[in-house]
């Protein structure tokens, strides 16, 4: 049975502007990134295809199958453009 | 070292943090704000960096760049918010015995640093609306 848990998510850039904000606490059933992300793909019409996004929980970088726990700290980093 | 900056890039001050007597190489790449992409008249850009993880990927890269090659030190910087034409956008220096390994390294890390580093960069036109572009060709995001 999953867990509800508490969530820190930020977001920057497109993200950001999609959803008007720069962090919120999420309490979600998620169980992996991935589905944290179709979660807020529906919630704030994020692209559904993830395909050329990473995630990053406790600035490091994860798989999008990794594991969420409670207090996370989850970044979703879109196509980057360094230099 | 490699740091965020907020404030134009101070190249001296970096410059004078790769001196070294065993340095026959000092090799450095400056990124600077130009005013066209793919067509289009660029006035300005804006970065937006996630700080954290940009710090730890870049001292990765940096770490990466001395064991692939036979450098003495690595110095760099990137800047965030608005940018305007000509302002230096990213700075990085590299000092080696030889200037062989100088220029390999110094590629390395910037072509690492723009396709690692969690660094997203919108383009403001003279003619038309923002986007956010990325470093792969045809991938940009337009804004909604």
């Amino acid at each position: 049975m999953k867990k509800l848990k508490e969530l820190n998510v930020h977001y920057y850039a497109v993200l950001r502007e999609m959803t008007g904000k720069s962090e919120e606490d999420i309490e979600s059933f998620a169980a992996t990134p991935g589905e944290l992300y179709k979660d807020l793909a529906g919630k704030y019409g994020f692209p559904l295809n993830s395909r050329g996004i990473r995630v990053s929980i406790n600035e490091e970088f994860q798989g999008m199958d990794a594991t969420l726990c409670s207090g996370d700290c989850v970044v979703f980093i879109t196509p980057v453009a360094g230099g | 070292m490699f740091r965020v900056s907020n404030v134009p890039i101070d190249t001296d001050l970096l410059s004078k943090q790769l001196i070294n007597s065993s340095a026959g190489a000092f090799v450095c790449f400056e990124g600077r704000v130009r005013n066209h992409n793919e067509g289009s008249e660029v006035a300005s850009l804006e970065y937006e960096v996630y700080e954290g993880l940009a710090a730890k990927e870049a001292l990765r890269i940096v770490e990466e760049a001395k064991e692939k090659f036979d450098i003495l030190d690595v110095v760099g910087a990137h800047r965030q918010g608005h940018l305007e034409i000509g302002d230096i956008a990213v700075w990085i220096g590299v000092i080696a015995s030889h200037r062989g390994p100088a220029f390999s390294a110094c590629r390395y890390v910037i072509d690492e640093i723009k396709h690692r580093l969690p660094v997203w960069k919108k383009e403001h036109y003279k003619d038309k609306a923002p986007r956010w572009v990325s470093c792969h060709e045809g991938e940009g995001h337009e804004i909604r």
